[in-house]
């Protein structure tokens, strides 16, 4: 009783963490298209790295728990009950997104504060994991499994099947062409590097009274150094430490010229389409839940359900209605026949038995029970 | 002489059997019936178990069974009588004096008072009440007046067959109260009376006559007559469809298509428990019964053609 209390909690517990991680997702990707502060992001990373723990220990948790329950469990939990898309959802999330950008934030590589060199290349390895972010995604899928918009089981089962082979499939998709399609946008820095380098060779740096009026209208240049003498900078101090993390843009110095060269806009594009990919999977989630489920319902399991109380339930009579535009059907064909010689049959038969017996309904065994 | 505790007692052992999982569900004639045949075929180990100290050791077999059986009746009295009582009483009969033609001119308070006698006869008689469920069914949930009303409505093939075709050009609330009378009047078939068949004379009801030879029809006739001496104001008409209703319609006249009617609503109000939800995906309860009934219609008895206007009907209203 107090087990399946705390359990209770536990599970709700789980469903808002559910819902607030989709809504987390969202926010996360709105932060970087429209360039948050700092600080809005850093709180934005915290809490990812908290879902991804209460996730991370959810996966763990449940594993234990369908280990010790009974033989098998673990493989049970795991392909049957959608272990690994909890385990896709959490752990590589946490080793491979949160936790490094969290350890980043903390070591002052990317909030803006003095960088160090083995930071830096922290930071490299996590921008190249970061396609991972994807992976999110899957979470959208632990919404199906916690939102029944039926009763019955075997359309809970079926659309969840379904629903997880489609998105997973998405998921797949999506990651496969974000690692050769340059999802991390580090092949984009590395060209806009390159281009902004050549500029400065090319360039003759005398005429810089030329340079500098060219930077000035080029809108990734936030400022131009000549030496140690600030030439322009097109946002104030302030505001560019309140809005600039060490991610968001580059320096490069060529020729005693130091660039600050912006790359918010490769960020941008990058969570404009995990935006679109957001919805698309929220839109094949509930059009799953909402239009498939419905099908399956009508279809299949409401077709079952009838015809399971009219094999088992003596005085259950009702017949199942045959859709003419699936009547050939299987499970149609199935109706059919319970409802044109099954139910017919079965009546027949109680009508026999009431007329040929005098119907008992008790026996002396249920008087036991008088006056005690 | 039972002291109150001992018929408290006897009460409370009948609520126990009324709240037995089997019965409870059951409408209380049905529980009667039950209880009174677990009684019968168990009297030798019930004598012996009435005699323990947890049930009835100082009282008489006999004084136990009056008891509990009135206990009974008085129960199904105070749930069944009421819903018949206020039809008898609250109806307007002088309907009746249209069904053989003009002429008849008989007071609604003499047919009250003899359909009032009337019943209560039939009810006094257990073999006749167990007849009475699906009357009380089809009373109760207003039956014959929703079909009755989407009839008349409608004035499709069933208004043809029960008003045109019969003759019997009243309204339609006439005829709601005319079905409900035939109702009341086939349960009389199950009555024993003397009846010679092939030489033998024995007291017979409808039943006993099935299994005798010759037709039940030669039985009817029989019948006929003992019911025209209880309800003499009651058109003959109306008494032969009452007792033809309980006839398949092999058995039956064409002109009797309001007996096959009533023969129909009787199979399917009689153990009638009304559905609290259709599930969804399942035909309304009336409909499949219909349709059920269609493909059984031979072995029960039924009227096809009757059966079909009913299913279309029921499948149009969603009963």
């Amino acid at each position: 009783m107090v087990n399946s209390k705390i359990k209770n909690i536990l599970e709700n517990f789980i469903l808002v963490a559910i819902l607030l991680v989709v809504i987390h997702t969202f926010l996360y990707e709105i932060s970087i298209y429209y360039h948050w502060t700092i600080y809005t992001r850093n709180i934005l990373i915290f809490s990812g790295l908290v879902f991804d723990l209460v996730f991370s220990i959810e996966f763990f948790v449940r594993t234990i728990a369908a280990s010790k329950i009974k033989e098998k469990g673990f493989i049970n939990y795991w392909f049957y009950e959608r272990g690994w898309v909890d385990f896709l959802s959490s752990v590589p999330l946490l080793l491979l997104d949160s936790g490094p950008s969290v350890y980043i934030l903390l070591s002052g590589a990317v909030a803006g504060g003095d960088g160090v060199i083995g930071t830096l290349n922290v930071l490299k390895v996590v921008k190249a994991i970061r396609v991972t972010r994807i992976l999110r995604l899957v979470r959208i899928l632990k919404i199906f499994g916690k939102i029944h918009n039926t009763d019955s089981k075997m359309a809970q089962h079926h659309t969840a099947t379904l629903s997880t082979t489609v998105v997973f499939t998405v998921v797949l998709v999506l990651l496969f062409f974000s690692i050769f399609n340059d999802g991390n946008g580090a092949l984009e820095t590395q060209k806009r590097k390159i281009q902004y380098e050549k500029f400065l060779v090319q360039k003759n740096i005398n005429n810089f009274t030329n340079i500098k009026s060219l930077f000035m209208a080029d809108k990734f240049v936030l400022s131009l150094y000549k030496g140690k003498k600030v030439i322009f900078e097109k946002i104030d101090k302030n505001t560019f430490n309140k809005s600039f993390s060490k991610d968001d843009y580059f320096i490069l110095i060529k020729n005693g010229i130091t660039l600050t060269i912006s790359i918010v806009d490769i960020h941008k594009r990058i969570a404009s389409t995990h935006l679109q990919n957001f919805f698309i999977i929220i839109f094949i989630v509930i059009s799953i839940m909402v239009i498939y489920t419905r099908h399956f319902a009508q279809n299949i399991s409401d077709l079952v359900h009838i015809l399971n109380k009219g094999f088992r339930k003596k005085d259950y009579n009702l017949q199942i209605k045959i859709k003419d535009e699936f009547k050939n059907d299987e499970i149609f064909k199935l109706a059919q026949f319970y409802n044109n010689a099954y139910l017919p049959a079965k009546l027949r038969r109680i009508h026999s038995e009431e007329e040929e017996t005098n119907k008992v309904a008790f026996s002396m065994n249920d008087l036991t029970d008088f006056n005690k | 002489m039972l002291s109150e505790e001992d018929i408290k007692k006897i009460n409370d052992f009948v609520d126990h059997l009324i709240g037995l999982p089997n019965i409870k569900n059951e409408p209380m004639l049905i529980a009667e019936g039950l209880i009174l045949n677990f009684l019968v075929q168990n009297t030798n180990q019930l004598k012996a178990t009435f005699k323990t100290p947890q049930f009835f050791p100082h009282l008489e077999w006999n004084e136990v069974i009056q008891v509990l059986i009135s206990n009974l009746f008085d129960r199904v009295s105070n749930e069944i009588v009421p819903v018949f009582s206020s039809f008898i009483e609250n109806t307007d009969f002088t309907f009746l004096n249209k069904i053989d033609g003009p002429g008849r001119n008989i007071p609604q308070e003499y047919h009250q008072e003899q359909l009032s006698n009337f019943f209560s006869i039939i009810f006094q008689n257990k073999d006749v009440r167990f007849q009475l469920n699906s009357a009380y069914n089809i009373f109760k949930y207003s039956i014959v007046e929703k079909y009755f009303t989407e009839i008349f409505k409608r004035r499709e093939s069933l208004f043809n067959e029960l008003v045109r075709v019969q003759k019997i050009n009243i309204e339609c609330d006439e005829y709601i109260n005319l079905i409900k009378l035939v109702f009341i009047i086939k349960t009389a078939a199950y009555i024993k009376i003397p009846y010679s068949s092939s030489g033998v004379n024995s007291k017979v009801n409808i039943i006993d006559s099935m299994k005798m030879p010759g037709k039940p029809t030669k039985f009817l006739n029989a019948m006929s007559i003992h019911v025209k001496s209880l309800l003499p104001n009651i058109p003959e008409r109306l008494l032969n469809i009452g007792l033809s209703s309980n006839l398949k319609e092999s058995l039956t006249e064409m002109e009797f298509t309001a007996a096959r009617f009533v023969f129909i609503l009787h199979a399917r109000f009689h153990n009638y428990k009304p559905v609290q939800r259709i599930d969804r995906g399942a035909e309304s309860p009336d409909k499949s019964w219909f349709a059920i009934a269609r493909k059984n219609a031979d072995y029960h008895g039924f009227d096809k053609r009757l059966l079909d206007a009913l299913y279309r009907l029921a499948g149009d209203n969603n009963w």
